[in-house]
């Protein structure tokens, strides 16, 4: 049963593929770039990112210290120091600049450990239900039922007050919400008819999950990513200002509990307090925002509608 | 068990049975659902062989137990001596590559992130086919109509019509050369219009490659159009087995008959003998013939001394006339023959 | 008292999308006495649920209507939204397709009925019950399942419901898309029983849409076969089904076998290709590019409905042939 190939020049898989990937890149971009509230959350973050990132340049250790501080006590914004200055005299620009890079590297860290344990839990107990959803679920449970702050405590207590503790201890707390989550979305696929026919046509497990409930489960893993970046940055800042993060670093949750412990509200001293508050709800805003253009782009139906 | 033409045949099933672990269902609480209560058939090679029946009969799970998708209670299923249920691995691998599927919904078939070109080059690789992997999915989307081919590689399915959609299921599967393609009502949710082109598809393909056809639907009109032999279903058992031409001219089994009554028909408007009470649930299977409780030819008392046995007994499926089956105490005993007309159940 | 119920007069439907205008309906006109029954048939794309949407004023805000849509005496094009509110449900009522899987899964069935009456007829909740009871045996269903939930209902019996529920303001027209879509024969069969009664017990006229044909055979008096927008073909139900004269009418025809017809042994011909874009309409008529027969003046003619007794059809060919 042999059937002449069509003629003219037929692409060789890879090929296709390539100009498919491609293709399809390009006109996210394009989608994207169409979209002003992604393009405006876009623009947020990267603003966020490059502070981080120069943070060193921007606000240099120097003017950081303790012992020699540039200014005088908590003075209200002048022409030398645009947010005025903190007790010991430090800029607060340049506190909130240096408390980008701890600020936001805890929340990706927190969050990218949350999302990898959440969503692999997740699929195996979605994909192969049975008695290994039972066990990943009631372990999930378990971890949902755990308080939140006393564990923190713990943790912090047992592995000492860092950067890495605090990131686990987030993630540790937040990953069960998106197993839950992302089970739901994988037991819904697996009932697919496209899943049953892959299965029909000889695909085996690790296929079918990564061609088939992957890229379909990805952006309920992504929206849910933009949330817990959210709630690992709150939460960075909650516990800085309860006093559990590192003490020798500035983030914008260390620079809220300073200020609260100098008294700044009943002194007045708002630009000690606003600053801080209003860069971590900027944060949240440009990812979410950022998340509802990657929504239209990940799903190919929500396109041209 | 050798088929008609003397050649081993192309599948056989032998007293299948599947069942499902059952909540609540429409009032019962607990137990077991029958889906398949022991079927046994046989299917020529290069035969179109159709199972028909309404919801609820089984016909779509004996489809997916064919396919091995779904895993017997017992009794085996054989396509030249491969079990699906019994194989793993690079044997199951093998015998998916035999036996292919088209399903009822061409969008919910078709995975909305895939390219079209994705979508048949899959089982490509899966099995590892010979050839250049391009050229292999450009054939197999050009046999099943969709030309040229290379305008639909960067398609989604959500940019294609219904009959198209399909036709890109039937190329994944035909790229694979199966002997067998299993198709689950390929066309009872596209257009009046369109189904005329996905049928005639398929049994080109079929006369081209002499591949074998089950096509299970609820339709009777295709099944007269199409199949050489068809199997009525109801509730789990197959009612009536032969011919396609000969069962439905000259059904045995009153379930047929209700059926055919009832198929609407183009050409003249007919009243309707609607069969009473519940659809079947297979939850809830009737004692003795399961058919008993909606059986005209019951009610009707023309079942005469074979009443307490429609009541008590589940008839086999015996043979009545040449090659023609059929379950049924009253038409076993040589009872109420239908009329060669169908205006009306006996 | 068989006045003209309903009167459609040069309807022409556009939509809007990114910027260009296709017409969806170009040029409809249909008239409809009490008690009538008429198909509406054609393949999807074909502007058949636009005309419904159009009839109870339900097209979306991107959608140019032009023409004329009389109910009674209510001119539905441009109407206020007050006066269309009356007349949906109580003068025209709407079974939408896949409507049995429009109810919702926590409520009783039983009271999403009463809650669509109680919203269009004044009066007490005892009497919307006592009224609910009452469709539900006219739909064929035991009353007290109005206590169960949908997903203890099959859905045929959901169907039944949806009906029941287009009856519930006693409607003198109903309106039913793909009424037996999805559904098996014997539950088709008792839809469209249940239909043919309630024609008959209260004159209620119908509008049947779908693509089935053999649907239509069963339940309506005159079909009307849609293509691009336009009616090309309509006739009394029994003349177009077993003669149709338009080509494309032919094929839908000719696309159900009849079972125990020899001549249907073999597979149903379809029509190759697809029905065009609304906005991509061929020039003359626009069947030609997919027609078998077509000849000279298809391709530049725009063949124009014309009547020859009881029947309409716009065919150059057919025209032809009564010359």
């Amino acid at each position: 049963m042999s059937v002449r190939a069509t003629s003219g020049a037929t692409r060789s898989g890879r090929a296709v593929r390539r100009a498919r990937r491609i293709e399809a890149l390009r006109s996210s971009a394009r989608l994207f770039a169409r979209n002003k509230m992604g393009v405006a959350g876009l623009v947020i973050l990267v603003v966020f990112v490059l502070m981080a990132v120069f943070a060193d340049v921007l606000a240099p250790e120097a003017r950081l210290s303790v012992t020699n501080a540039p200014g005088a006590p908590l003075q209200p914004p002048s022409a030398r120091f645009w947010l005025g200055t903190d007790e010991l005299g430090r800029s607060v620009l340049d506190l909130v600049i240096q408390g980008s890079q701890i600020s936001l590297l805890v929340g990706f860290l927190a969050t990218g450990i949350s999302m990898l344990i959440g969503a692999l839990v997740g699929i195996v107990a979605g994909y192969f239900g049975g008695w290994v959803d039972v066990i990943l679920m009631r372990f999930t449970d378990w971890f949902l039922v755990i308080p939140f702050l006393p564990l923190a405590i713990v943790l912090a207590a047992i592995l000492g007050r860092s950067l890495f503790v605090i990131a686990l201890v987030i993630g540790v707390a937040t990953w069960p919400g998106t197993a839950r989550v992302v089970r739901a979305q994988v037991l819904t696929l697996k009932e697919r008819p496209y899943v049953e026919r892959a299965r029909a046509l000889g695909a085996g497990h690790r296929q079918i999950v990564t061609r088939h409930i992957l890229p379909n489960v990805f952006p309920l893993i992504f929206a849910n990513t933009i949330l817990v970046v959210a709630v690992a940055i709150l939460t960075e800042t909650t516990l800085s200002f309860l006093g559990l993060g590192d003490p020798f670093s500035v983030s914008w949750g260390s620079i809220l509990e300073s200020a609260f412990a100098e008294g700044a509200i009943s002194l007045g001293a708002w630009w000690y307090l606003v600053p801080p508050g209003l860069c971590i709800v900027l944060v949240v805003l440009g990812f979410t925002m950022c998340g509802y253009a990657f929504d239209e782009i990940l799903d190919p139906r929500l396109r041209e509608r | 068990m050798e088929g008609k033409r003397g050649h081993a045949a192309a599948l056989e099933v032998r007293d299948l049975e599947v069942r499902f672990a059952s909540g609540r269902l429409f009032g019962r609480s607990g137990g077991e659902v029958r889906a398949v209560d022991g079927v046994s058939f046989h299917v020529d090679p290069g035969e179109v062989f159709c199972i028909a029946g309404e919801s609820g009969c089984g016909k779509t799970t004996l489809g997916r137990a064919l396919l091995g998708l779904v895993r017997p209670h017992s009794g085996e299923v054989s396509f030249s001596g491969l079990d699906p249920a019994r194989l793993g691995g690079q044997k199951l691998r093998e015998f998916r590559r035999q036996v292919q599927v088209v399903f009822q919904d061409p969008m919910g078939s078709l995975n909305p992130r895939q390219s079209v070109y994705e979508a048949v080059a899959e089982g490509v690789r899966i099995h590892g086919l010979e050839g250049d992997e391009g050229e292999i999915v450009a054939r197999a989307l050009a046999r099943a109509g969709l030309r040229p081919p290379e305008r639909f590689f960067l398609n989604y399915p959500h940019e294609l019509s219904g009959g198209q959609r399909q036709r890109v299921v039937i190329a994944a599967a035909i790229a694979l050369e199966p002997r067998v393609l299993v198709a689950d009502e390929p066309v009872s949710m596209l257009d009046a219009s369109v189904r005329g082109e996905i049928l005639d598809l398929l049994v080109r393909l079929k006369d081209e490659v002499g591949m074998t056809l089950v096509l299970i639907t609820h339709d009777l009109a295709f099944a007269w159009a199409l199949a050489d032999r068809v199997a009525v279903m109801y509730l789990g058992k197959i009612v009536e087995l032969g011919p396609a031409q000969t069962v439905l001219t000259e059904p045995l089994h009153p379930y047929t008959r209700s059926l055919l009554a009832v198929a609407p028909e183009v050409g003249r408007r007919r009243t309707h003998e609607v069969l009473t009470g519940e659809p079947p649930d297979p939850a809830n299977i009737p004692e003795g013939c399961r058919f008993h409780p909606r059986c005209p030819v019951l009610r009707s008392g023309e079942a005469g001394s074979q009443e307490p046995r429609c009541l008590a007994e589940n008839p086999a499926l015996e043979e009545l006339a040449s090659d023609h089956r059929a379950a049924c105490h009253v038409a076993a005993a040589g009872g109420v023959r239908s009329p060669k007309n169908l205006g009306g159940t006996v | 008292m068989n006045g003209t119920l309903l009167e459609v007069r040069d309807l022409h439907v556009l939509y809007e999308v990114r910027g260009t205008k296709g017409p969806a309906v170009d040029g409809v006109n249909l008239s409809l006495r009490a008690g009538d029954a008429l198909g509406l048939a054609g393949e999807s794309g074909c502007g058949k649920s636009t005309l419904a949407l159009a009839c109870l004023g339900l097209l979306p805000r991107n959608a140019t209507v032009e023409g004329s849509i009389r109910f009674q005496d209510t001119e539905v094009i441009g109407a206020k939204p007050g006066r269309l509110r009356t007349m949906r449900w109580a003068g025209i009522s709407m079974v939408f397709q896949g409507a049995m899987n429009a109810f919702n899964p926590v409520k009783r069935v039983g009271d999403q009925v009463v809650e669509a009456i109680l919203l269009h007829e004044d009066v007490s909740k005892r009497e919307a019950r006592t009224r609910m009871r009452e469709l539900f045996e006219h739909a064929g269903i035991a009353p007290r399942r109005a206590e169960d939930y949908p997903h203890e209902f099959s859905g045929g019996m959901r169907q039944r419901v949806m009906i029941a529920m287009a009856l519930a303001c006693n409607p003198p027209l109903i309106i039913a898309d793909e009424p037996t879509t999805a559904l098996d024969v014997m539950i088709q069969a008792q839809i469209l029983n249940l239909l043919a009664r309630l024609r008959e017990e209260r004159n209620i006229a119908l509008i049947v849409i779908t693509h089935d044909l053999s649907v239509l055979a069963q339940i309506a008096d005159r079909v009307a076969i849609m293509y691009a927008g336009r009616i090309v073909e309509e006739d009394s139900a029994s003349e177009l089904l077993k003669t149709p004269r338009h080509p494309y009418s032919k094929s839908l025809v000719g696309a159900f076998p009849v079972v125990g017809d020899p001549a249907s042994r073999g597979v149903p011909a379809g029509l190759p290709g697809d029905p065009p874009h609304p906005e991509a309409r061929p020039p003359g008529c626009a069947f030609h590019p997919r027609c078998p027969v077509a000849f000279e003046p298809c391709d530049t003619i725009d063949p124009v409905l014309e009547r020859q007794g009881q029947r309409l059809a716009a065919c150059h060919l057919v025209a032809r042939e009564e010359a």
